[in-house]
Formats: C-alpha cells, structure tokens, sequence
C-alpha cells in the first residue's frame, strides 16, 4: 500500500489498481503532449494568418484596385504541401475597409489572376524567383513567411525569431507597385531592401 | 462666495481640461500602437508607451490586447521602484470618460483598427500634477497682485506728496483764515498745474472776500450811525409826541368842561325861553289890564271933571258905572289869567331849577309840560295825546321829566313839523312792576339814517346857523340814561316821522306829596 503513490486516496486500497491507474495516467500525458504539439504547428499558422489579415488593415492597394467596396479582396494562397488556407478560418466572412475577404488556394503560379494578394509558404520558396516578377506587375501584395522572401523582391516577410514573428517590408518594390503602407506598420516593420 | 464659486468651477474646468488632454495623449499613443498590437511588437509598443515619460503627471500607462493580456506598459520611474501601482485586470467602459479616484485620474480606451477594437489603453495621471499649473498659476497670480500693490502703494505716495501738499497748504491757509478772521491773508501757490489755478482762483476769492469785508465793515459802521441818528429822532419825536399828547388831552379836558358849560347854558337857554314865555304869556292879560285900567282912569277923569262943575248927567255916571264894570270884570279876568300862567310856569321853573324827588301824577304832569309849551304850541295846529292811565303816581325828578320831553315836542315841533302845520304827536305810557315804558312818537319828517345813527351824540343838528346847538338830544338820553337810570333808543323813517322808546326804573306811590 505504501508503495503506490495514491495510497493516501481511501478509494485506491490494492496494488493491482494502483498500477492499472498509473498505467492510464501515462497514456492520457502521452497523447495530451502528442495533441499540444499538433496545436503549436496551427498556431503558428493561425498567428501568420491573422498577421495577412492585419497587413490588409494597415496597407492601400494602388489606385482602381480596391476602390469598389462591394468587390471582395480576393486572398491567394500558394502552398501545396500544407493546408494553410485553413488558418484563415478565423476571419472568414470578415470585412476590411468594407470588403469581404475571400480566399483561394491556387497551385499554379500562373493562374494569379484575380488575386490581391498572393500568400507564398515558405517551402514555395523555389518559385520566388520565377513568381515575384510576375507578382509585382499585377499590383498584387506578395506575402511570404520565408527569411529570404523580401530580399529576393517580396514585398512583406515574415520571419520566424527567437520564437517571435518579426515583419519585414521591402518598401521599394510596395512603393514601386503603388501600394501605400501605413507608418504604424513600417514602425513595428524591418525594412529590407531588394539584393 | 464669489471667489469660492469661481475656484470650484476653475477646478472642473482644469479637471474636464486634463481629462481631454489624457484623451488626446492616450488616443495618439493608442492609434500609433495599432501595428504593434496588431503585429504583437511588444518592444515598439513599449516605446510607443515609453513617450509618456515627457509627462511628469503621468503615473501608469498599460497597452491590452482585445483579451486583456498586458503588451507593454510604462511606469513612472519613482513607481517603478515601488511596485505599488499595476496595470489594472480589465478596462471597464466606466473610465473611457476619465474617473477621479485616489487622488488619481483614471483613464482608458479602446484601440480600433478598421472598425475593429483590437485592444485597450490606460493610462493614471497623478492629481496634484494636474492642479499643479493651477496653483502655479494662483501663486505667480498671488505674487503679480503683491508686487502691484507695493507699486501702486509706492506710486500713490509719490502721487499724493505730489498732489496733496499744494491742496494740504491750501486747506492750512483755509484753517488760518478762519481761525484769524483776516482775509488778507493768501494761499502759496506751488505748481503751475490745476492745484496752481485752484490756489490762483482761491487768493481772487480771497480778494474778492476781504473787499467785500471792507465794505460790509464800512456799511456797519453806517448803519450803527444811521441808528443812532434814528434813535435820537425817535426819542425827540416821542417827546414832541408827548407834549402834544398833553396839549390834546388838557384841550380834551377843557372840550369836556366847555361841554358841559355848553349844556348847562343850554338848561339856562330853556330856562330862558321859559322865562320869555312866560313874559309872553303873561303880558297880554296883563296889557289888556293895563288898557282897562287906563280907560277906566280916563272915564274916571272925565267924570269927576263934570262932577267938579256940576255937570255931571245921570247918564254919564251910568255909563261910567257899565265902564267900570266892565273894566273891572275884564281886568279880574285878565289877571286871573295871568295868575294862573304863573302858577302854571312857576311849578315848571321850580321842578326845573330844583332836581328834587317827590311823587307826582305823570299824566298831569305831561299836560303841564303841554301847558308850558302853549306858546310854542300855539303858532300851529299840532295836536298832542297822552295816552296813559289817570292814577299813576311815581316817585322821581319832575324837572328830568320836563327837561326830557319839552326838548322832544320843541325838537318835534321845529324839525319834525318843519313847514307843516298840523302834526300830530303821541305819548303812551305802559307800566310794569319796576319800570315804567313811555313811547314818544310824531308823524313828523323823521330823521335821515346817517343823523339816526349818530342822534345822542352832542352837537349833533340840521339847524346850526338857525339857532339849534345840537345838545337836545343828547340831554335827553343823559338825563334818562344817568340820571333816571333808563334807556332811550330811537327809530325813525324818513318821512314817517321818529319814535323814541324810553324804559325807565320807577317807584310808583300813591298820591301828590
């Protein structure tokens, strides 16, 4: 009795629960640890998610884009290994400056007609080269979570730090694309330069 | 009061005034940390909150998210060290409009982005700071006030040496005019200015003052002489006054004595006209006496003539005895006429002459009054009634009563009956138990109102160049009004005739005494 660690419960009184309870304690820690880190992965993206709605709020598309308040912006997003379209599921059917959001996953980096802004996952980052040129002449926000993205020509980055999401803004290919972006945003921002 | 209203509502004043300026802080500070909030950029929101510093007043100021998880705050460095003050758990709605509490102001908001509340601001701000300009403000204003007052004070000294001294010298010479009565004295005059006119204007005064003095003292003296002079007048007046007085009132006295010298001539005067009346009466009987006595004396010589020589006739002595029959019998009758004319006038003269009571019948008595006046009587036919009870007796003075009614029928017969010749005079007489009323009236011219009002007073007449002396009238009301005690009033009207009342105390008695 002494040697089971509930023995003090009056309810526990045989070994052979004891070691049953332990047993099931360990399995319910186990998968509780599996499941927290499952969650942190969505967060991460539920967090990025939420920063491309915050970059909607503090950026203006270049004139004639977004004019039409019942014209949705329309959000692509490119990522073919992940489901990160998911993340967005917070702020579906929300509006910014009176327009609804809606979000389309494209796998062709062809097919970016119709899109404000372009998402690109980070493991795209092969296409940065081939896509961004193409971007930029369409006035779309090119949104990336890759380290290199604004360096390469993006225009927004989102990099991963000491376990904190730190923007960065490639102010001359935004400015050059005729967007305007809030200075409350390039305060919190890096600025980074094409190279 | 005054002062206390207006304190409490500079205080709301400042109060609203630093909450508005909080808001406007706070909303800057909130608007600016949109990105950081919306990015989580914990570090620029500390920044952003770290601005406040320049705010002494500023205690605390926090940054939540939507979910009240603190992103930064700020915390004034001497609290910091403390501890004490914390970023309370949740901003409630209750201080979006600012909350006084602790001596502290409290205030908070929401951040929006995109019509979105995206987080929260708070922000304490230390009480005593936001007075602090106040009363900053109260005591630079306290000072400003007291140095004022020592400048005003200072300048008003100054001032008023400069503008009371002329106007206290001025007011000194006043005092010392007043107090010496001269007028020749005069104000210095120290400036050129207003107060100089005033001291200028003052001496002309003065001038004006001391000559008008001059005179007045002069007029006094005139007047004092004046007075004199007046006096001296007056009291020589009054003298003079006086002599007159005396002189006035000694003629006065011999009027009075000559009056009544007047009136007892008068009395004699009556007596008089009794005397000639008598004369009158008595020397026609006593002439035809004579007459027949010197007839009878010269039929008498004629006869003894003719006796002497024998040749007297029987029918002479018959004649001479028819003649002295006759004569004598003519003269008896003469002289017994005569005699009782002098009877008659002789109780007259001596009821006259002696002012003696004794009783007598006043009835009879009138007709002997009559009797007497026959010769007066007799140039006219005026006729003359007493009417009066026969047995009335009185005990009084005869010679008044005569006196009293032989000047009323004299003054009836020459004024009333003036050129008429037939008039007609009455005399009733009615007795009480003490008096005795006699009414005394003719149909005569009467008397004109302006001599009826004056009838008693003497010398009063229509007829002074023709023999009247104007004091009938007035003996009779002596008489009755002195010596018989009575009164006597008189009414007449022109034309009618006059009427006398006479009412006289009497004592009746029984019989002629």
């Amino acid at each position: 009795m002494s040697s089971c660690p509930f023995s003090y419960l009056w309810l526990i009184r045989k070994q052979g629960i004891c070691f049953r309870l332990i047993s099931l304690l360990l399995i319910f820690t186990s998968s509780f640890f599996f499941i927290v880190s499952a969650q942190e992965v969505a967060n991460e993206d539920k967090i990025k998610a939420s920063y491309v709605f915050n970059f909607i709020r503090f950026i203006e598309w270049p004139s004639g884009e977004t004019d039409d308040p019942s014209q949705p912006i329309v959000v692509c997003v490119i990522n073919r290994k992940n489901q990160f379209i998911k993340a967005f599921s917070p702020v579906v059917g929300k509006k910014v400056k009176g327009h609804l959001l809606t979000f389309k996953e494209i796998t062709s980096p062809h097919n970016v007609e119709g899109c404000h802004l372009l998402y690109i996952d980070k493991a795209e980052k092969n296409l940065f080269s081939r896509l961004l040129p193409e971007i930029n002449k369409h006035n779309i926000l090119s949104i990336s979570d890759s380290e290199y993205f604004c360096s390469l020509g993006g225009m927004i980055g989102m990099v991963t730090k000491k376990g904190k999401i730190k923007v960065e803004i490639n102010l001359d290919v935004a400015k050059a694309a005729g967007f305007k972006i809030n200075s409350n945003l390039l305060e919190v921002a890096k600025i980074v330069s094409t190279q | 009061m005054a002062t206390s209203t207006i304190l409490y509502f500079n205080i709301q004043n400042i109060k609203t005034r630093a909450i508005e300026n909080i808001a406007v802080l706070g909303n800057v500070i909130a608007e600016r940390s949109t990105a950081a909030l919306a990015f989580m950029d914990t570090s620029q929101a500390e920044k952003n909150l770290n601005a406040l510093k320049y705010m002494k007043s500023i205690e605390l100021a926090c940054l939540y998210t939507n979910d009240f998880i603190v992103v930064a705050d700020y915390k004034k460095p001497l609290y910091k060290d403390l501890g004490n003050l914390q970023c309370i758990e949740k901003v409630e709605s209750n201080i979006f409009n600012g909350v006084y509490q602790n001596d502290q102001l409290h205030w908070g908001a929401e951040i929006v982005l995109d019509n979105s509340k995206i987080g929260f601001i708070y922000i304490v701000v230390d009480d005593s700071f936001v007075f602090e300009e106040f009363y900053h403000g109260i005591e630079q204003y306290l000072l400003i006030l007291l140095a004022v007052i020592i400048l005003s004070y200072f300048i008003a000294n100054r001032i008023q040496s400069f503008v009371s001294k002329p106007i206290l010298l001025l007011k000194e010479t006043v005092g010392q005019i007043t107090q010496d009565k001269d007028f020749a004295i005069r104000a210095k005059k120290l400036s050129n200015d207003e107060i100089g006119d005033l001291t200028d204007a003052f001496n002309s005064m003065l001038e004006h003052t001391e000559k008008y003095e001059k005179t007045l003292i002069v007029q006094k003296e005139q007047l004092q002489l004046n007075q004199e002079t007046l006096e001296l007048k007056v009291q020589q007046r009054t003298t003079k006054l006086q002599v007159l007085n005396d002189e006035i009132t000694e003629t006065l006295n011999q009027v009075e004595k000559m009056q009544e010298q007047l009136i007892e001539s008068e009395k004699m005067a009556s007596l008089g006209g009794l005397v000639a009346g008598i004369a009158h009466e008595v020397n026609t009987p006593v002439g035809i006496c004579l007459t027949a006595t010197s007839f009878l004396k010269e039929r008498y010589e004629h006869l003894k003539k003719a006796y002497d020589v024998d040749k007297m006739t029987q029918n002479d002595f018959e004649d001479f005895l028819k003649i002295v029959h006759d004569s004598s019998d003519m003269i008896l009758k003469n002289i017994q006429r005569a005699t009782e004319i002098i009877q008659n006038f002789k109780k007259v003269a001596v009821d006259q002459s002696i002012e003696d009571r004794r009783c007598f019948n006043i009835k009879e008595y009138f007709f002997e009054i009559i009797k007497s006046l026959n010769p007066k009587l007799k140039q006219h036919h005026h006729k003359i009634e007493v009417n009066s009870e026969n047995n009335i007796y009185i005990n009084s003075y005869p010679g008044a009563f005569y006196q009293v009614f032989s000047n009323l029928i004299i003054n009836s017969i020459v004024h009333g009956f003036e050129n008429i010749d037939e008039g007609k005079i009455a005399i009733d007489v009615t007795c009480n138990e003490n008096t005795m009323t006699i009414e005394y009236q003719d149909n005569g011219l009467g008397i004109s109102p302006e001599i009826l009002i004056k009838v008693f007073e003497p010398f009063v007449t229509t007829k002074r160049n023709k023999g009247g002396t104007g004091l009938g009238a007035h003996i009779i009301y002596n008489i009755i009004t002195q010596q018989l005690q009575g009164t006597i009033s008189c009414s007449s009207d022109l034309g009618k005739g006059v009427f006398f009342k006479m009412i006289i105390p009497v004592v009746f008695c029984k019989g002629e005494s």
